[in-house]
């Protein structure tokens, strides 16, 4: 080969001999070991550049690139224009020489992150040059499957998500964080402690389960991410469209966040040193009624209108039996409810708290308790990173320590993260890498929802502390008279938990993890262009759970006994892939690059759980299972799963200006039958750089401008591991019986656990994919414009089946179509002023999809029932509405006398004056559940964010919108507190906005104490949850940097942050932004409100210092 | 140099290509048994167990809405109990027990979700003992017979509550095209015959199925046709030749200690302490405990009705009030603090009254006096009584996980039960003698045994008498049907006895209207002849299956 000189930035984008100047042009994130040292997961490879066979008449030139701090940027790639061969880079002050040939006069200066410019020479000896930064500027590489590539080049849907805007956010996990950056992902944010976030990207492809792919460093995983630091992100990609995320075939159909990690960069060693501290504040207004005359009102009203009356009056076992309701001094003494000062129950002596002789005096508090007062608290978060980086170009290396503490705003919940990362990569013979990503996190999650991460429903369900606060009466004090806690032991007020109790008694419960994730590699360049790499990737979880059951006398149903679970579990997966690269100019015009690969991946999991009873003491350093004298259980369990796959891509660039890329997965997995094992996901996608054409060439203000389209399929497999199985249990509590009599032994007998279908198929999904992305005016503006549609078939769900089939794990069976219309719209702009000293950056995003279930079980008739929420199913879906639409009857006003309800259809035992009119809608004069009608659906018309930042001189101010417009919620919460929905506590809306005959233009129902239906679904719970929230206002100032020097910092910046300072909303709950119901991993209920953990309002102090 | 690299990388990839077959692929499920693995002897018998395992009503998910005791659907429904509780809890039984009958309400498909897992079960059972090859052909018949003896009595459950319900027998593949078109009577008693014929007459088990008890249920099959002809057959042949009597005490037919006594035809068989959580106790009825500091903690519902505690009362004669008995209220505490004085009622009273239910001032069980209001959740709402038939024993029930599980069995068919039947029929046949000498057997034990005072003495005015004649055929026909109600109360057999005698309507409507008045909550409840017999299809399943299909009951 002729070659002197190459340069060669990533596999993907080698340059050979004869390359063009153009090319050269675009392969601007051509530098050296610096900046690139993110090969590990990608197949880039360590950059060299050499210049080589200088002529005499060359002339040297020396300089230094800075940046507008004029701090020197290492590893910039210095090349002269038109020529292949000519070319250098940057040090590590960012210096540099270049030996010239003779006539040359233009320099192409570029690094990632900045503004690539072009420098005439002249006459110099000397340049300098001042990089301007540029955020979303077109030499950014980005890693797409397993491979990188330079952004202007993409041709699928790709979005960039810039990471220091991420962790301006203190979120625990980074999903959170992703909120409203990017079009076309959805963030749903569980807001306990440590608590998970739901991310959808491109709305709902599947009733199953919708949770996009996660690859950290090239190692896959569904969720977790909590254990993972935000702050040891580089960057981030989400793969939107399937021309982008089906080289991972069988698990992208939901889309790809590609993660990577902090790598080190050769030179000096840098330390840096991040630390944050705020206080959270919660708040929860349900208008609930207080005082505890009131509520006698309301139930004396109820009964009265109901004609539940003893001795001609209503009658209550705390507020008496009059004509009016009468607060009482106390509510319990021992067994006698509603009582007066000087009654001789009350005498304190008489008090017991022993479980044996129980005797508890309660006073009425008669100001009423303001119960979700009582379980909030201020709460601090701190979080502490520790970072250092450096090496040479043999050896590399970044570390990252983080210690993270979240106290919850609900009394004693917490989350805490100590985590280490370690990065390092070693070159040998410059040929041949080897290095590893690994983090090592131990999490705690403390309290009541502690159990909150995937598979648990603690969060926004009725029988957590939000829950109780909003059922228990305000008429219970917290304590008792001797201190001890209060509740419904007292008559007539509900079967609600004292919920400063039930926080108090779980504040021992925890989860502790430990999770080690990450990769080791060795890469290898074969020949000059070809490069191979094999990945092992490691993702091991333990876990520990500890959960505590006590006593609480206090409760109108009281534990048994006191108990305590103690669960262990373990998973681990693997993954090894194995790729090779072929990267190759051929000619001046044509860029060829080839990937093919194999990827194994094998996960499995072992648990198990300990109970006992009967602790004779609760004191937590005596409650372990080995005290515990009754109860004792146990019970394990494991899985395994594998899959294996083949997978190709080939990109081929012509001119630079028509790109094409086509990708081929065929997985392989375990969970499905042998007839059905393997999948094949092609894709293919392609792009036209009109800016490069001659027509648009004289357009100045065009930077950069291409149109791409792509076509491609992807699947799921998320239906377990073992759906293919009918499998038997035996059964302890389920399966077993006294058959031969015994009072304390059974037979063990086996039932039912699954039923398998060995039929289930890959659910694919075919996604079509149209998109703009342009740069304007030298990149001050930028737009990506992503048009999609988005088909999902042979959809695979749990069918609900018949019980006449008995009860046992449904199967997924593959039963319909859906389809996602979609318009993905991200806008930049930044610009300069002030001369310089004011730059700011505008970004806005907008999303909107449009979802239906095309066809259900090949039946127009078929319905998708939700699950049952207190014996009522709120959510269906059925062919051509939307996923989840909700359902029920409609209310057309009120019935104002007894000639309305005359005229209007029959009810019986409802229909009423002061009572709900319901829609007739079959026709049919009468109301029945064949009048049910589709109420609205959760889906939003459209999602968005804007983000605004900016900086002056040494200060800097940003802040970032985030909302959601136009979609419903059920507002469940009203179910409680409107309606008689068990004895509990009740809203001032229906003491006060309840049909009479004064108020005839009420939102409820006449007051009835035997009015049970008027709770059932229907289009009164249905709310618009539309809401738009100041996410994040954060000002800073940056010390300037000489006297910094003196004292031995390089930057220092402190900043005020204030979260969710202000919400726009007119959604009557807690908040409107609620967490899917169940909680399930890919749980798709959504749009239905029982009280979600608080939002919280965070103030916070940080300091940033480098070293 | 360079053509070596190549074929190496391509050795390494052809390599890893076959290292990964279908070996890796193949996984099967970890920590459970197959169809295969279960198909012998071992397996057969435990796939049975499984499906005996349901006949408590636990162990598909829910409990006390599917608790075989049917304190719901035949007591609570009915003139002897209320719901009990305060006015919230639980509040749906309250739309039962003013039949309206919502069919969306959870507790119906709870119902219908555990009789038909049993029934799913005692199939699955039937399958694999097809296939079991190391059974000979008595042990398949015996097997069979049980099976088919289960899946008789859930359907048999099932018919009960809905009348209009699907058969599920182990051919069934397509459970979606399943209507609830057929009466399935006939099916219900092919499976019975065939368990008649091929059950053992003794049990190996004491839980298991007996021929006898294929007999008595095939019995109790025919009396729900109104098939007496049919029914006698049988009762005559368990009287006559069955192993079956009437044990002393009432009482003995709902303690721990004595379980599967003569009395007992088919027991349903209880156990706590074993590992599974009190869902092997009498978990179906663990909200059915005195409140409070009663005994359980626990949450005070199924309070007998006063019209029941009415019924108790005798005349001078110690005969019952057939007709009368409801015009004056045995004396209560309702509204009277535990701390102030109450004396009971000491009006002449049959002594099941005080085995039945738990009132004031008389001894409940070992757990002390009654102390009345301190034990009930909101005597205003639904009165002074509690549960206490088949309540246990304090320390009778060592090693519960909860004291709201026990480890009393429920006697799911006992010989009173029986011989009633057999004096209906009598009655029916105008034999009025047989009936007469049935029913006088039933009081003449009922006095043997009564609740004491810690004196020893009994704890009330108690007078039981035999009947001397019974008049006519109408008054003997409403002396059974009495002697049945005071017999069995509490027992969940009541609802299912009144439509069987097509007298719901006027009973329930007579009782409402007085009990109303002490029950506001039932003001305005009414029992519609012709659509109140029978509970909802539940709207669950309709909408699983189609309306179409699984047609609702009018």
């Amino acid at each position: 080969m002729k070659k002197t000189n190459y340069l060669r930035n990533s596999l993907h984008q080698s340059i050979g001999t004869g390359v063009l100047s153009a090319l050269l042009l675009f392969q601007l994130p051509g530098n050296v070991s610096a900046k690139n040292h993110w090969a590990g997961t990608s197949n880039l490879t360590v950059s060299t550049l050499v210049t080589t066979s200088k002529k005499s008449a060359d002339l040297t030139i020396t300089g230094r690139v800075t940046d507008d701090t004029g701090e020197g940027i290492p590893g910039v790639s210095i090349v002269l224009r038109n020529s292949t061969t000519v070319g250098t880079s940057t040090d590590i002050d960012g210096s540099f020489s270049l030996v010239l040939p003779d006539g040359a006069h233009t320099l192409i200066v570029s690094s990632i992150g900045f503004v690539t410019q072009e420098v005439a020479v002249g006459n110099r000896n000397v340049v300098n040059v001042t990089l301007l930064s540029d955020v979303k500027a077109l030499s950014e590489v980005v890693v797409t499957g397993y491979s990188s590539q330079s952004k202007r080049d993409i041709t699928g849907a790709v979005s960039t998500v810039d990471t220091k805007e991420l962790t301006k956010v203190s979120a625990p996990n980074v999903a959170q964080q992703l909120q409203g950056r990017v079009s076309g992902v959805t963030v749903t944010s569980n807001n306990t402690p440590g608590g998970e976030a739901t991310v959808r990207i491109r709305g709902f492809g599947t009733i199953n389960n919708n949770d996009p792919l996660y690859i950290i460093d090239g190692v896959p995983t569904k969720g977790g991410l909590n254990n993972i630091n935000p702050n040891n992100i580089e960057s981030m990609q989400v793969l939107k469209d399937a021309s982008s995320a089906s080289i991972y075939g069988s698990r992208a159909a939901n889309g790809v966040i590609i993660i990577t990690t902090k790598k080190g960069k050769a030179g000096t060693p840098q330390f840096t040193f991040n630390s944050r501290v705020g206080l959270q504040t919660g708040k929860v207004n349900l208008d609930l009624i207080k005082d505890p005359q009131q509520f006698g009102d309301l139930l004396w009203t109820q009964r009265k209108n109901a004609g539940v009356l003893s001795n001609d009056n209503p009658s209550h076992p705390q507020y008496g039996n009059g004509p009016s309701a009468v607060v009482p001094d106390y509510i319990l003494a021992g067994s006698e409810y509603g009582l007066f000062e000087g009654d001789p129950a009350t005498n304190p002596d008489l008090y017991n708290y022993n479980r044996n002789g129980f005797y508890q005096i309660v006073k009425a508090n008669k100001q009423g308790t303001d119960w979700h007062q009582e379980i909030l608290r201020p709460a601090a978060i701190h979080e502490y990173n520790i970072g250092a980086t450096g090496g040479t170009e043999s050896g590399r290396y970044a570390l990252g320590l983080n210690y993270f503490k979240q106290d919850g705003v609900l009394d004693h919940t917490s989350f805490n993260r100590y985590s280490l990362r370690s990065n390092t990569e070693f070159t040998f013979k410059k040929r041949i890498r080897i290095g590893e990503n690994l983090e090592v996190s131990y999490t705690q999650n403390k309290g009541y929802y502690s159990n909150n991460g995937t598979g648990s429903s603690a969060n926004n369900q009725d029988g957590n502390p939000i829950g109780n606060g909003y059922r228990i009466p305000s008429i219970i004090p917290v304590y008792d008279i001797m201190g001890n806690f209060a509740a419904t032991r007292a008559s007539g007020l509900g079967p609600a938990t004292n919920p400063v109790a039930q926080l108090y008694r779980s504040r021992n419960n925890a989860v502790n993890t430990i999770r080690t994730f990450g990769n080791a590699y060795i890469e290898a360049d074969i020949l000059e262009n070809l490069v191979a790499k094999s990945s092992i990737g490691i993702d091991f979880t333990n876990a520990n759970r500890f959960s505590y059951t006590l006593m609480d006398l206090e409760e109108a149903e009281i534990e048994a006994n006191n108990a305590l679970t103690n669960a262990n579990a373990y998973d681990v997966n693997w993954t090894w892939s194995n790729t090779l690269n072929y990267s190759k100019y051929l000619g001046d015009n044509h860029r060829i690059n080839v990937l093919a690969g194999t990827e194994a991946i094998k996960g499995m999991g072992r648990d198990f759980s300990a109970v006992r009873t009967t602790f004779f003491s609760e004191d937590p350093l005596y409650m372990f299972l080995n005290s515990g004298t009754a109860g004792i259980n146990n019970s394990g369990s494991g899985y395994e799963w594998a899959l294996f796959s083949l997978f190709a891509k080939l990109n081929y660039s012509l001119l630079d200006r028509y790109l094409f890329e086509a990708t081929v997965r065929k997985d392989g997995s375990s969970r499905f039958g042998q007839n059905n094992r393997y999948g094949t996901f092609p894709a293919f996608s392609a792009g036209w750089r009109l800016s490069e054409e001659n027509f648009l060439k004289s357009a100045s203000w065009i930077t950069d401008l291409k149109v791409r389209a792509g076509w491609g399929q992807t699947g799921n497999q998320e239906i377990g591991n073992y759906n293919g199985f009918s499998t038997y249990r035996s059964s302890l509590s389920q399966s077993s019986y006294a058959i031969n009599g015994s009072n304390n032994s059974v037979q063990a007998g086996f039932d039912t656990e699954a039923f398998g279908n060995p039929d289930a198929k890959w659910e694919t999904t075919t996604q079509t994919n149209i998109g703009i992305d342009g740069i304007f005016f030298k990149g001050k503006v930028g737009v990506n414009l992503d048009l999609y549609n988005r088909t999902t078939s042979d959809m695979l769900y749990q069918v609900a089946l018949p019980a006449t089939q008995g009860v046992a794990t449904i199967p997924f069976v593959n039963i319909g179509e859906m389809n996602n219309k979609g318009i993905d719209l991200a806008l930049s702009y930044n610009n300069t002023a002030l001369a310089g000293e004011l730059s700011y950056s505008i970004g806005a995003n907008i999303s909107h999809y449009k979802n239906k279930v095309v066809k259900l079980n090949n039946s127009p008739t078929a319905v998708l029932l939700g699950p049952a929420i207190r014996s009522y199913t709120w959510t269906r879906s059925v062919a051509n509405m939307p996923l989840y639409s909700f359902y029920g009857l409609e209310i057309d006003g009120i019935y104002q006398n007894q000639a309305e309800v005359d005229a209007g259809p029959k009810y019986p035992g409802y229909a009423a004056v002061g009572k709900y009119r319901y829609k007739d809608t079959d026709g049919d004069g009468t109301i029945t559940d064949a009048d049910r009608t589709f109420l609205g659906d959760p889906h939003p018309d459209f999602t968005y964010g804007f983000n605004f930042d900016a900086s002056y001189k040494n200060f800097d101010l940003s802040f970032f919108l985030q909302g959601v417009q136009g979609n419903k919620m059920i507002n469940m919460v009203r179910r409680w507190i409107d309606f008689n929905n068990q004895a509990g506590n009740r809203s001032l809306r229906m003491l006060n906005d309840s049909w009479t005959p004064e108020n005839p233009n009420a939102s409820l129902p006449i007051l009835d104490a035997n009015d049970s239906r008027s709770q059932q679904p229907s289009s009164y719970f249905v709310e618009d949850a539309s809401y738009l929230r100041l996410k994040n206002i954060t000002i800073g100032y940056t010390f300037p940097s000489s006297p910094l020097a003196k004292i031995g910092l390089s930057t220092a910046r402190i900043y005020v942050q204030g979260q969710n300072l202000f919400t726009i909303t007119k959604y009557s709950g807690i908040d409107p932004e609620v967490t899917s119901v169940g909680s399930t991993p890919g749980s798709t209920v959504l749009g239905v409100d029982q009280g979600n953990y608080p939002r919280t309002k965070l103030f916070q102090l940080g300091v940033n210092f480098g070293f | 140099m360079k053509k070596r690299i190549n074929i190496a990388a391509a050795l390494l990839f052809a390599g890893l290509l076959t290292s990964c077959g279908e070996d890796f692929l193949s996984k099967t499920p970890l920590g459970v048994a197959n169809e295969n693995l279960l198909a012998n002897k071992t397996g057969v018998n435990a796939v049975l167990i499984g499906a005996y395992s349901l006949l408590d009503g636990v162990g598909s998910g829910p409990s006390n809405t599917s608790s075989v005791s049917n304190w719901i659907y035949g007591s609570v429904a009915s003139d002897d109990a209320y719901k009990g509780s305060d006015v919230g809890d639980l509040a749906f039984i309250t739309t039962i027990e003013r039949y309206i009958n919502q069919p969306d309400i959870a507790a119906f498909n709870d119902k219908w979700v555990a009789l038909y897992d049993g029934v799913s079960r005692s199939n699955d059972a039937i399958r694999i003992i097809a296939k079991a090859a190391d059974m000979n052909e008595s042990e398949k018949l015996q097997a069979y017979g049980e099976a088919r003896f289960l899946r008789a009595w859930y359907h048999f459950e099932a018919k009960k509550m809905w009348n209009m319900v699907p058969y599920v027998d182990e051919a069934v593949t397509d459970f979606i095209n399943l209507p609830n078109d057929k009466d399935i009577w006939p099916n219900i008693e092919n499976d019975l015959l065939y368990a008649v014929e091929n059950l053992a007459a003794t049990k190996a088990d004491v839980g298991r199925a007996s021929k006898w008890s294929a007999k008595a249920l095939l019995a109790k099959v025919h009396m729900y046709q109104q098939d007496n002809a049919a029914a006698k057959i049988l009762l005559d042949d368990i009287i006559a030749n069955g192993p079956f009597k009437l044990v002393d005490s009432f009482h003995d037919n709902f303690r721990i200690a004595t379980e599967n006594n003569a009395e007992s035809v088919f027991e349903v068989q209880m156990s706590v302490g074993d590992g599974g959580n009190g869902n092997n106790g009498s978990w179906g009825d663990s909200y059915n405990f005195p409140y409070g500091s009663g005994p359980g903690g626990c949450c005070g519902f199924f309070q007998p009705s006063q019209n029941l505690v009415n019924a108790f009362k005798t005349d001078a004669a110690g005969l019952p009030l057939l007709n009368t008995f409801n015009d004056s209220d045995v004396k209560n505490d309702e509204g009277i603090a535990s701390a102030d004085p109450f004396t009971p009622y000491d009006g002449t009273l049959d002594p099941r009254l005080d085995w039945t239910v738990g009132r004031r001032g008389i001894p409940f069980l070992n757990w002390g006096n009654h102390p009345g209001k301190i034990w009930i959740r909101d005597q205003n709402y639904a009165g002074p009584y509690t549960f206490k038939k088949f309540f246990a024993y304090s320390g009778e029930n060592a090693g519960a996980e909860s004291p709201r599980a026990n480890a009393n069995n429920y006697r799911a068919i006992r010989y009173a039960d029986l011989l009633l039947m057999r004096a209906e029929i009598a009655v029916e046949e105008n034999n009025l003698a047989l009936a007469l000498d049935i029913v006088n057997q039933i009081r003449k034990r009922a006095g043997n045994v009564v609740v004491t005072a810690s004196d020893g003495k009994p704890a009330a005015n108690y007078l039981v008498k035999t009947y001397p004649s019974f008049a006519n055929q109408e008054y003997a026909r409403a002396a059974v049907r009495f002697e049945r109600r005071i017999e069995l109360a509490m027992e969940g057999h009541r609802y299912f006895d009144l439509v069987r005698w097509g007298v719901a309507d006027e009973v329930l409507n007579a009782y409402l209207k007085k009990e109303m008045v002490k029950r506001t909550y039932l003001n305005g409840a009414v029992f519609t002849k012709g659509k109140s017999e029978y509970f909802p299809i539940p709207q669950t399943q309709i909408d699983i299956m189609g309306a179409n299909i699984l047609k609702q009951n009018p």
